[in-house]
């Protein structure tokens, strides 16, 4: 079973693809196999819980980062996983203590803007929760 | 699409030109020259019209004075540079309304990213590196239009006005969006910012205050 702050991410077929720890320098997002759609996303939290998006028509995942200028590394401020649905994306957003569940217009999903990386889903019974 | 580098740099001449040399900084285009930011040492002044550029860090500092009426754009905008031991004055930050060579240019501040991001970079102003609050009487002290920074990007052009308003930074309630779309590849982003200091201001020092950059990656 993947460590906490892992993400596993599952296709229809064939093994899953499981990723570094995602605030860690790289997360890994790019580097799963891309010609394979995906069936669902799990991020593993550190309470035992797990945040599971599956059956979107496609995902993203991000790292929202800041850095002051008055020093010191970037700090990670909230990991995101998104599932789009049609018109709409589902976003969680994983803050330190709290994780909050959005709903935006597509191309709107951050900040009221749109976000890169997204990969296509094996579109299904649209999921998403903390089991 | 790992974690990518962010360098703040600032052109300390007042030849409106581009930061070529990237992370690196020196020389640009049109004569310009980019200085690396020292992020953990150096810090962002604005001052009145009676300090110069390559003043002693350690000699007197000539704050902003309130106006008796109206609104005063800081005259002057420094750099203090910590490990030059001196002032390094930003001669084209602000606007025609400063006492610099500010107005409508473009290459004043830079931050150069390494590589893309997942989002748009946003610049952002807090009480304090926690980025718990930003209601700081600088920042308006709980009214985000009143905050005394102002920023204007200028990734893509220069502001159109030389003397541009620019959006007062507070938080992530008032912020600037330094380019028009998520970066596909390392490039540099351009902003200008000023302060302007309304009457009637309470004269203070706050020296917490901090720019932030947030972004995304993935």
């Amino acid at each position: 079973m993947p460590n906490p702050w892992q993400m596993r991410i599952t296709h229809p077929a064939g093994p899953p693809y499981v990723t570094p720890d995602v605030r860690l320098g790289d997360p890994g997002w790019q580097d799963r196999p891309r010609w394979r759609p995906i069936a669902s996303l799990e991020l593993y939290l550190p309470a035992g819980h797990r945040l599971v998006l599956s059956g979107f028509e496609a995902y993203n995942f991000f790292i929202e980062a800041s850095k002051p200028l008055s020093g010191g590394p970037a700090r990670t401020e909230a990991v995101w996983l998104c599932g789009r649905q049609g018109a709409n994306v589902e976003t969680w957003r994983v803050i330190e203590g709290r994780i909050v569940r959005d709903v935006q217009p597509w191309g709107r999903e951050w900040v009221g803007g749109p976000t890169r990386g997204w990969q296509p889903g094996a579109p299904g019974n649209a999921f998403s929760g903390v089991v | 699409m790992a974690q990518p580098n962010t360098t703040f740099l600032f052109n300390n001449t007042a030849n409106d030109g581009a930061n070529s040399g990237n992370a690196a900084g020196g020389a640009g285009g049109n004569d310009s020259n980019w200085v690396v930011l020292d992020l953990a040492n150096d810090r962002l002044f604005f001052l009145d019209d009676q300090q110069a550029d390559g003043d002693n860090r350690t000699g007197t500092l000539y704050p902003v004075i309130i106006p008796p009426s109206g609104d005063l754009e800081a005259p002057k905008t420094f750099i203090d540079d910590y490990s030059a031991g001196v002032l390094d004055q930003v001669p084209l930050a602000g606007t025609t309304a400063g006492e610099q060579s500010g107005g409508n240019t473009r290459y004043v501040f830079a931050i150069y990213f390494d590589g893309p991001t997942a989002g748009i970079p946003y610049l952002e102003a807090w009480n304090s590196a926690s980025h718990l609050a930003a209601d700081d009487a600088f920042l308006g002290g709980g009214t985000a239009a009143d905050s005394t920074l102002k920023a204007i990007a200028t990734t893509n052009a220069a502001p159109g006005s030389a003397t541009w308003a620019g959006t007062p930074l507070a938080g992530t309630g008032s912020r600037v969006s330094l380019d028009a779309a998520a970066l596909a590849a390392a490039k540099n982003l351009y902003l200008n910012i000023k302060q302007v200091i309304p009457a009637g201001f309470t004269p203070q020092e706050d020296a917490a205050i901090v720019l932030t950059l947030r972004y995304l990656y993935s």
